[in-house]
């Protein structure tokens, strides 16, 4: 369907036989087995080595043998030819198998091949894989034909290619980043894009970093350097694709790496290399952790620090032996975001040395490296989108942006009728079609982009809904706003572009108690597992959730009080033994002062003459310090001396006895300002004094 | 009666040469009163693992047979003795799952020949032994393993990798066996499935079971190009079933030892 109106849109465009002529070099192109080349057969024009000019050259050039074949009017024709052309093909084949002994079968798929390689290709190949997995589910295979037009289709319970879960996630997040980001992007992609007219009034566009670098500014008002990038755009179409003019896509990030190799549409060679070098859960390479400061010594962080040595070589072993394509290439495009920029560059010279080619960053988001993505950036890369016509893009200017919301991908967005009345007639057809012709990709590029999110068996037609005010109140998190709306009776049960219902915008629990609310007073009104909401929220409930919440509430709060209570007990614990020793020397303090203090006094009193009274008091204060501090030192070596004087009677130890509370056990040396060691009840200055002492003791 | 003490020492001789040096064809063990050894062990022909017991009698059946040859490694994956389900490998490489512990992994990297490549892989379908099965130069595999995991299988174990299904089962690893010189697979295959695999695989291929009447081939032996492992369950046919098809009886070194042996009993009795 979709490929009989792209037939037809050239037809309108370039004449008719201009449209035969491409649509049979279409058909003779080599290697359609791949889904690569299949997968864009729909989109087939839109890719800068397909685009119609570049048709109309090449079939000049280099006629086609099959070209001759004047009557393959319409698609359908074409495709009966073409399927029993491929029938006879089957049936001559068993007839040689089956004289040679070895079986080059494949039951699965019913097919007969002519030598080893070809079954094991087979073997090899997605179609085998997809009858397989329709085999197991007890449904008929399909032919090799039919599956070429069912992967650009029908296949989305059967995801053909990659079907990690991994990826998936990936992709679902990435896909609700640029759902946000969604206009801003829009409009920074205008940016990274070089918009043609054609001589038929179409507006087309191509991404810039396809032929210029992204700095690089263009004069638009210099018809020369205009000139310049036209003829660089047309030197592209009019390329060779003899591996001459190859271009490479490298993307590196995270311990992925993804090369390939492309002439014009077609894979020449890829590459891909995972290694874990990303912490897991913690998430960083190791090398940026551990150019952070702390190293780890894990097992697991060594694993890692290996596994990025080991990345890089094998991508440096990619390179020199892909060198013969970075000879033969003139742009390589890159992604490689942050410190994964090292794999590909040694500070500024990057690791395939190449000095004709252009390197270019690639302006698309791209997501984790995969042979698929490099693929799909490839492809988007070298696509040249329709911007519809000068008029529809004046007209669009104006609009509000909400327009431009609907097309996820660059394609124009779908006129209103109102816009489709203003247009002149002449312009009216060819619009229309366009309009057809985006819509079905926009279709099929969203199905695609929304797989992950279709797979819990909705139809497709709910998919393409429409954001409605209940959404943004919902996303808003405008709680009074989302009852208003659903009490003036708004389905909630309505999805929209990406296929969330309302409640699935909620971020805010009051906004989904708003819901469930709702959904316990009009329990019928509504599908509420369509909208998804989960379960009604009543009035006992609310209240008995209330009840649980206050139960809680109280019980925190009385055990904050407990805690309050013994932190408080155990601060005046503290408080009292701190105070129980200071009150001690406090007493002796005060004694001594009380004794010095009348000798001051009377000091005082004969020497006082004229100096006032602060001052005398400050001398006062320091003179009794000083006193004090004396005092103390007296009856220490007072008492110091009484019990050296026992223990010397009682034990009659040498030298040392028993010291007092500040004296070396061992060497008497005073103690005091210094830590003392401990060893039964004796204290000494240093441990060799200790030693020397237990010896001493042990002696006795 | 003299002739025959002589002949004592040189049987014993005989008998503990095979024990020690040169293996037996197929044994027949078990694992902790369990027939199923290929869920406990890997046998390929530069490595063997095995899972770590309670008991040390399968390690040692093990080691006993090949440690003269190849390294037997003790190991769990992921905490789990399920190595055999869990990991895929050959001459060339061990694939294991992203269940495996950095410890684990280190281990192994430890233990085996360098020559082994050792690689983690982040597959959805982590029990890679259900999932692949490979000999050195081909893999049939699990129809819905990744397209990286399979670019990966190709890399690590140099080999061609097929997606098919044995017997109409997509657990490809769990229903057949093969070595380099020959293969058992799930017992309902049709005659034109197996002439199909085996010409795919270029090995010969029987249908047959393991451990009296399971079906669960791999579970119940594991196999390289000299020696075989199987379930103490598995019957005397089964068994000469197994040693046909993996040609483990031209491939003693023993073959030799028991035309001599023969010689030797002869003279002497």
């Amino acid at each position: 369907m979709i490929n009989s109106g792209v037939n037809y849109l050239i037809v309108k465009l370039f004449g008719g036989s201009l449209a035969i002529d491409s649509y049979t070099m279409a058909t003779n192109l080599p290697a359609t087995k791949s889904t690569t080349t299949t997968s864009s057969q729909e989109k087939r024009h839109r890719s800068i080595f397909e685009v119609p000019r570049n048709f109309f050259d090449s079939c000049r050039l280099l006629p086609s043998p099959h070209s001759s074949v004047s009557d393959h009017h319409s698609v359908g024709q074409t495709q009966i030819i073409e399927t029993s052309s491929n029938d006879d093909f089957v049936l001559d084949a068993p007839q040689n198998a089956v004289v040679s002994a070895p079986r080059w079968t494949c039951n699965t798929c019913k097919t007969q091949f002519d030598s080893l390689q070809d079954q094991r290709s087979h073997f090899k190949s997605d179609i085998h894989r997809f009858n397989v997995k329709l085999t197991i589910a007890g449904k008929n295979i399909v032919k090799e034909e039919d599956f070429e037009f069912l992967t650009s289709e029908f296949v989305k319970d059967y995801d053909v290619s990659s079907i990690s879960g991994s990826e998936s996630d990936d992709d679902s997040e990435t896909d609700s980043q640029s759902q946000s980001a969604l206009h801003d992007k829009l409009s920074e992609s205008f940016k990274h894009k070089l918009f043609f007219r054609l001589q038929t009034g179409q507006r087309v566009s191509v991404w810039k970093c396809l032929i210029m670098n992204v700095t690089e500014n263009v004069l638009y008002d210099n018809e020369k350097a205009e000139n310049e990038v036209v003829e660089k755009l047309k030197s592209l179409t009019a390329e060779p694709r003899d591996n001459t003019h190859l271009r490479i896509v490298l993307l590196v990030s995270g311990g992925h790496f993804a090369g390939c190799v492309f002439d014009g549409d077609a894979v020449v060679a890829h590459k891909t290399f995972h290694r874990y070098v990303v912490r897991a859960k913690a998430g960083k390479k190791q090398s940026s952790k551990d150019a952070s400061g702390r190293a780890a010594h894990s097992a697991g962080a060594s694993l890692r620090r290996y596994n990025e040595l080991a990345l890089k070589k094998e991508v440096h072993e990619l390179f020199a032996a892909w060198k013969p394509y970075f000879d033969a290439s003139n742009s390589i495009f890159i992604h490689a975001p942050s410190s994964s920029r090292q794999l590909l560059y040694d500070g500024e010279r990057s690791y395939f040395t190449n000095q004709q080619c252009d390197i270019r960053n690639i302006a698309l988001t791209v997501r984790r490296p995969t042979f698929r993505e490099a693929k799909r950036v490839y492809s988007q890369l070298t696509q040249v989108t329709h911007e519809g016509d000068e008029k529809e893009v004046l007209q669009r200017n104006q609009e509000d942006s909400v327009s431009i919301h609907i097309s996820k991908i660059n394609v124009s967005p779908t006129l209103s009728k109102g816009d489709m009345a203003e247009l002149d007639d002449k312009n009216k057809a060819e619009v229309a079609e366009l309009d057809d012709k985006n819509k079905a990709e926009a279709c099929s590029s969203k199905q695609n982009d929304e797989l992950p999110i279709l797979s819990n068996g909705e139809s497709e037609d709910e998919l393409f809904g429409k954001s409605t005010p209940l959404h943004q109140a919902a996303q808003s998190g405008d709680s009074l706003k989302v009852l208003e709306l659903l009490e003036k009776g708004l389905d909630p049960c309505i999805k929209d572009e990406r296929g969330r219902t309302p409640y699935m915008l909620a971020h805010d629990k009051e906004v989904r108690d708003t819901f469930r609310r709702f959904m316990a007073s009009n329990l019928d009104k509504w599908d509420w597992q369509a909208a998804k909401v989960p379960s009604a929220l009543t009035k006992e409930m609310e209240e008995s959730q209330a009840a649980k919440q206050a139960e809680k509430d109280a019980k925190r709060k009385a055990r904050a009080k407990e805690l309050k209570k013994l932190r408080k007990a155990k601060e005046k614990k503290a408080q009292v033994e701190a105070t129980l020793p200071k009150n001690d020397s406090k007493t002796i303090e005060k004694q001594v002062t009380a004794s010095t203090s009348i000798k001051g006094q009377s000091q005082l009193k004969s020497g006082v003459q004229l100096s006032k009274e602060d001052q005398i008091r400050m001398a006062q204060a320091a003179e009794r310090e000083k006193r004090a501090a004396a005092a103390e030192r007296r009856i220490a070596a007072l008492k110091i001396q009484a019990n050296s004087a026992i223990t010397a009677a009682s034990m009659s130890e040498p030298k040392c006895g028993l010291a007092g509370d500040i004296y070396c056990s061992c060497c008497n040396s005073s103690l005091d300002g210094k830590v003392p060691f401990h060893r039964y009840n004796y204290k000494y200055c240093s441990t060799s004094c200790m030693h020397v002492h237990r010896e001493i003791l042990e002696d006795q | 009666m003299v002739p025959f003490f002589c002949l004592m020492p040189i049987l014993s001789w005989l008998l503990g040469s095979k024990i020690s040096g040169i293996s037996v064809m197929a044994t027949r063990l078990q694992f902790e009163n369990n027939c199923e050894v290929g869920v406990f062990s890997k046998l390929t022909n530069a490595y063997c693992l095995v899972a770590i017991g309670g008991s040390e009698n399968f390690y040692s059946a093990f080691e006993a047979e090949l440690a003269d040859v190849i390294p037997v490694v003790k190991t769990s994956i992921g905490g789990t003795r399920i190595v055999g389900r869990l990991c895929v490998g050959n001459k060339n490489g061990l694939l294991l799952p992203h269940t495996i512990t950095d410890q684990e992994l280190q281990h192994l990297r430890n233990s085996l020949p360098d020559q082994v490549v050792v690689q983690r892989i982040e597959e959805r379908l982590s029990a890679l032994g259900n999932c692949i099965a490979c000999n050195d130069h081909v893999a049939l595999t699990h129809t819905d393993l990744d397209k990286e995991t399979e670019e990966m299988i190709a890399d690590v174990l140099g080999v061609e990798v097929f997606r098919q299904t044995v017997a109409g089962n997509i657990l490809v690893g769990s229903y057949c066996v093969f070595s380099n010189r020959g293969g058992l697979v799930h017992p309902h295959t049709s005659i034109e499935d197996l002439d199909e695999l085996s010409t795919l695989l270029q090995v010969p291929l029987v249908a047959g079971t393991v451990n009296r009447g399971s079906e669960v081939i791999a579970a119940g032996m594991t196999v390289n190009d000299w020696t075989a492992f199987c379930g103490s369950d598995t019957t005397a046919t089964e068994l000469s079933v197994i040693e046909s098809v993996f040609k483990l009886r031209e491939a003693q070194p023993s073959a030799i030892v028991d035309e001599m042996r023969k010689s030797l009993i002869d003279t002497y009795v």
